[in-house]
């Protein structure tokens, strides 16, 4: 880009010392201006020119600068990215954009990073193209905090949008993110609604639990799946049965996904000390994937057990150990290892037993090699 | 062969399951009991292949025992036909819908790779991915738990790690793996990338080309407007898609060098980005001169780009030992530890049921390697990471590239 020189900016002086200062009178100037008339203040221009480049010190000079020059500098830099995707007049402008977004978000740089993501959220309102608004997002899904959190859920209600805004605001996460989401979801239609039950679902929100157990039975395939994936993401307990059953059905894809949710949510209560309810989890898991085509099913739940009651697991590791399916046994030895590395301290003679078992199970050298080093160093 | 034909082959495992007591009484021909130049069905492992780019069997071909039976493309130019949803695929749920499917080959670009890999493990397929494992560093770690969980051999498609499995390579490995050594300031130079970049000023390009489900291509990265640029190997040098040629190259140089420094279970704690042209843009990937990585044990692994002027100017120091280097309480050690397990490849893997040399973990530390030196890049500052919690120190905005939202339906 060439940046031609306004004639409004004819009375700025040259960036000196204070020339972030100057910087954001002559943003300011330049904006008062009639829209067709806004054109890139001199010492912007120059800044603009200087980037990308190899040398810090040029880095070091530049960015100070922008960041100085306040909302105004911000304004201008969204005005001049375009709402064009390849306009070249807006290919220097993001570069600064976006390395001014990083610059700010540095540790210990609250107060810049601060004045740009509120700068930045409140051009979402502004009368921009829906792709620079995305553009926004992104930005803000680098920078934002939940201060920003009402703009983007402003959003959550245009199908391009919802989209950008909802990837943000799970990476501000937080309690006023998950709440503008769960707020939304009663509202949303169409592709809004697994983008929104999926935010809700990383976001651990059981509140939204009792919503999306209705959803989870949804005409729509990706509601469906993003439900169950929900449900078993947050660990809602009471959802154990509906994701049971869901991983009954015939559908081989959806199957698989409904398993996973229900190894997921055996995993999450585990983790929230219901060990029992997980326990029943994944035994059920056990008795129902039987077929050896399921085999990868049962190493998973078989797996998840012994995360979730250690000791008590104990018996059914070595049960798996004696398997006669190699695709069972193999995973299996891994599983004890793992296991008996969890338990040793507390239950040695158990961890013994396991660790020998899994020497006479596999022929997996290196699975082999852990289970002889934890048995060298129980002195057995 | 028709394609009714090859849908109704009985899969290894089944042909396994179903025909053991009946093969002692069956007179069986010889091209079923296999020969010098037949395998019999018991040695045939099937697999399909999930983008099938330039590389038609994205590198299973080194390997007798597989047989492609099926294809899956976005692009349907790319599958030999109208697909079929018997070998011919466009959404690659259904294929793994396929119960006489052993394995799959995922030669997707890499922001598909995470996704169709974690799948093919719930259904139950091994997974010979190709290189770089992943494109950020949560799914490296959601499809190292998915592999292990259920029971999936997995591989990475890059193979020297299995040509540098010399004796003093193996002595390297093993003391730096236990700890035997101190104060190991060892660098490693790798020249990875040819440094190319992506189009800062790439337009919107109508229309998208009939053959092509963009809406699928595009899958959990972010929408963009269509671009033929974007696509088709050109994707590697866009951050929604790829990390430009430092994780395209970089893989293959760092994969062995990973084994060879016993850093297969761990990553760097400090990355530095060294100078860098900055900013980065947003979309476009651009050009690095060199990441220096340092392990919590002092040794330091150095990833360079090829094609630029500002080479790696920090002094190299020794960066390998042997036995003969450690003290005798360490020596004694070394010699009472097991000699690292031999590396096993793919096919060996799947058929004993092993996990292979180039798995999923060591693979997700590599793609983390990488991953980590690209957002200390696009950053343009230093970054400390906590190899255990895989969490960036201190950094909130670097951290929001570690686990990077997905568009729905998607989601690891």
């Amino acid at each position: 880009m060439k940046p031609s020189r306004s004639p409004d900016a004819k009375a700025t002086p040259a960036a000196t010392a204070g020339g972030a200062a100057v910087l954001s009178a002559a943003v300011e100037q330049l904006s008062a201006a009639e829209p067709a008339k806004r054109e890139v203040p001199k010492q912007l221009a120059e800044l603009l020119e200087k980037i990308p480049t190899p040398d810090a010190a040029v880095v070091e000079e530049v960015f100070p600068k922008l960041a100085q020059g306040g909302p105004a500098t911000v304004e201008k830099l969204i005005e001049l990215v375009g709402g064009e995707f390849g306009d070249p007049r807006g290919v220097k402008p993001k570069f600064a954009l976006h390395g001014l977004v990083h610059y700010a978000s540095r540790p210990g740089a609250d107060a810049q990073r601060k004045m740009i993501a509120e700068t930045l959220a409140k051009q979402l309102a502004a009368d921009h193209s829906d792709e620079l608004k995305a553009f926004i997002c992104r930005q803000l899904q680098l920078c934002g905090r939940p201060e920003e959190v009402p703009a983007l859920a402003g959003l959550l209600a245009s199908d391009r949008l919802c989209e950008p805004a909802t990837q943000a605001m799970l990476a501000i996460g937080g309690q006023q993110a998950t709440v503008a989401l769960r707020d939304a979801l009663p509202k949303a239609t169409g592709r809004r609604v697994p983008t929104i039950i999926k935010a809700l679902g990383r976001l651990t929100d059981r509140a939204s639990a009792a919503t999306i157990r209705t959803a989870a039975g949804d005409a729509d395939r990706d509601v469906r799946l993003t439900a169950w994936y929900a449900l078993g993401n947050m660990g809602d307990a009471a959802s154990a049965d509906l994701l049971l059953n869901a991983a009954e059905t015939e559908a081989p894809y959806e199957r698989t996904q409904a398993t996973d949710a229900c190894l997921l949510l055996g995993r999450r209560l585990a983790e929230a000390g219901a060990a029992k309810d997980a326990e029943k989890v994944f035994r059920q898991l056990l008795s129902r994937r039987q077929a050896a085509e399921d085999v990868h099913d049962r190493c998973a739940a078989l797996e998840g057990l012994a995360e979730a009651i250690g000791t008590a697991a104990v018996d059914d590791v070595l049960a798996a150990l004696d398997s006669s399916e190699q695709k069972y046994r193999h995973p299996a030895a891994r599983t004890a290892v793992d296991l008996a590395r969890s338990i040793r301290k507390n239950q040695p003679q158990q961890a013994a037993k396991l660790l020998n078992k899994v020497l006479d199970a596999t022929p997996e050298e290196a699975v082999r090699q852990q289970a002889q080093i934890l048995l060298g160093r129980a002195g057995r | 062969m028709s394609a009714d034909t090859r849908n109704n082959r009985i899969s290894r495992r089944r042909f396994l399951g179903t025909t053991t007591a009946a093969a002692a009484a069956t007179i069986v021909p010889r091209h079923v009991l296999g020969g010098p130049e037949e395998l019999a069905p018991s040695d045939t492992i099937t697999y399909g292949v999930i983008g099938n780019g330039s590389r038609k069997d994205s590198g299973m071909g080194r390997w007798k025992c597989f047989r492609r039976i099926a294809v899956c493309d976005v692009d349907t130019k790319r599958i030999g036909g109208e697909p079929d949803n018997k070998t011919r695929y466009v959404d690659f749920r259904k294929m793994l819908e396929r119960k006489d499917l052993d394995a799959v080959a995922i030669g997707t670009p890499p922001h598909w790779h995470a996704l169709p890999c974690i799948a093919a493990a719930q259904a139950g397929k091994d997974v010979f991915c190709e290189k770089p494992m992943t494109k950020f560093i949560a799914e490296g770690r959601a499809v190292a738990d998915a592999c292990r969980r259920y029971g999936a051999v997995f591989q990475i498609g890059t193979f020297r790690r299995f040509g540098s499995q010399s004796t003093d390579n193996r002595a390297n490995h093993k003391i730096i793996k236990h700890g035997l050594i101190e104060d190991l300031d060892g660098v490693v130079a790798m020249a990875g990338a040819k440094n190319r970049t992506g189009n800062p000023s790439l337009p919107r390009q109508e229309p998208i080309p009939e053959t092509l489900d963009y809406e699928l291509w595009l899958g959990p990265a972010p929408y963009k407007p269509y671009n033929a640029d974007r696509v088709h190997y050109k994707n590697r040098f866009y951050w929604d898609y790829e990390g430009g040629d430092l994780t395209n190259f970089g893989a293959h140089s760092l994969d062995p060098v990973q084994w060879i420094y016993g850093k297969d279970e761990t990553s760097p704690v400090l990355i530095d980005p060294g100078p860098r042209p900055w900013p980065q843009h947003p979309d476009a990937v651009g050009q690095f001169s060199w990441v220096e990585c340092t392990y919590a044990d002092g040794l330091k692994i150095v990833m360079t780009g090829g094609g630029h002027k500002s080479g790696y100017d920090r002094p190299k120091k020794k960066g390998s030992v042997g036995p003969d280097d450690l003290d005798p309480a360490a020596r004694k050690r070394y010699d009472e530890l097991p000699d690292p397990p031999p590396l096993v490849e793919f096919d060996e893997a799947v058929k004993t049921r092993q996990q292979a040399g180039g798995g999923a973990e060591s693979s997700h530390r590599v793609s983390t390697l990488m991953n980590l030196a690209n957002i200390a890049i696009r950053l343009g500052r230093k970054l400390r990471y906590d190899p255990v919690a895989e969490q960036i120190v201190g950094d909130e905005e670097a951290n929001r590239f570690v686990n990077i939202p997905m568009r729905a339906p998607w989601h690891l």
